[in-house]
């Protein structure tokens, strides 16, 4: 029981570590602006995926428990639904963002228009 | 008799399992609340209209600060789990008090940011960047000050009737709920602040 209690402890004490190793990593990244462009935002993603996978594993044991099937049911359901949420409205915005005319071809557009008599 | 009891033990387990299973769904629901909010920031933080951009407003390492309080709030709830499971009260209720506070204190620096951006004059409807701003973060929030209330009553449970059953599996919830908003906040630290300076 003690040394159960004990490899508990070294368990979230690695997990508290390599989450502190993780987040001042992306900080210093981020305010040194290390990479360019993309590259950054790449980056400071990954960082935070990989703190994400820390957490669960070190901190709600994600993976070696006796989840039920529907806790990971309902897991499943939600990653999907999200990645299509997420993914799919930046996707969208993103692309009527560049297929948009820019605000100054818009007004001449719509002078041209009123002057065709439409 | 005792065929009665385990009846009713059984019965009992069921329950919780159930409770679990239902807090679980709770938490995947609110999660597709962040994920839409995340959304929404993302495809409105170049809309600063005439107000500032986050680069601009942005502490860094008063938010770096935060961040660690609400990481340390998290570790220190796990541990409180550990002292629980081996039945040390004293040292359980210690260790979630130092969770509490750490929690208050990220609330409390969390709110005088926004008293600080509102008094510069750059509030919520000043652009849609600002709007999306407050919104995500306000959210996570308000989830923060629910879950003080939430780990103040199991707090005082315990106290008062020491570790049960039914203490053992209240603070096991709450600590799942606790893990789980540091989780959210390593994507809003990383997403609102990380991408905005960077």
């Amino acid at each position: 029981m003690e040394t159960r209690t004990t490899a508990h402890i070294v368990n979230y004490t690695a997990g508290f570590i390599a989450s502190l190793v993780l987040t001042g990593g992306a900080y210093i990244i981020a305010t040194n602006h290390l990479f360019e462009g993309w590259a950054i935002m790449w980056v400071l993603m990954a960082l935070a995926v990989a703190q994400l996978i820390v957490q669960l594993v070190f901190f709600l044991h994600f993976g070696h428990g006796t989840d039920g099937k529907w806790n990971k049911a309902a897991f499943w359901f939600i990653a999907i639904s999200i990645f299509i949420l997420a993914i799919g409205s930046l996707w969208i915005m993103h692309h009527m963002d560049y297929n948009m005319m820019p605000p100054e071809l818009m007004d001449s557009h719509m002078m041209e228009q009123r002057d065709r008599g439409f | 008799m005792s065929k009665a009891v385990a009846a009713l033990e059984l019965q009992e387990q069921a329950r919780v399992e159930r409770s679990k299973l239902g807090l679980w769904i709770y938490l995947m629901t609110d999660l597709m609340l962040f994920a839409s909010l995340f959304a929404t920031y993302i495809v409105l933080r170049q809309n600063i209209a005439d107000g500032p951009g986050g680069h601009e407003i942005f502490d860094m390492p008063f938010v770096l600060v935060e961040t660690l309080l609400l990481l340390t709030s998290s570790y220190v709830c796990g541990l409180a789990m550990l002292t629980l499971r081996a039945g040390n009260k004293r040292a359980t209720l210690t260790l979630l008090l130092i969770t509490g506070l750490l929690g208050a204190a990220f609330l409390g620096m969390e709110l005088y940011e926004f008293a600080h951006l509102v008094h510069e004059g750059y509030d919520w409807t000043r652009s849609a960047f600002l709007s999306a701003f407050f919104t995500l973060v306000g959210t996570h929030g308000a989830h923060i000050l629910v879950g003080l209330i939430w780990l103040t009553v199991v707090w005082i449970r315990l106290m008062r009737r020491g570790i049960t059953h039914q203490n053992k599996h209240h603070l096991a919830q709450f600590s799942l709920f606790w893990h789980f908003l540091d989780i959210v906040w390593i994507f809003v630290f990383t997403v609102v602040y990380l991408m905005g300076v960077a």
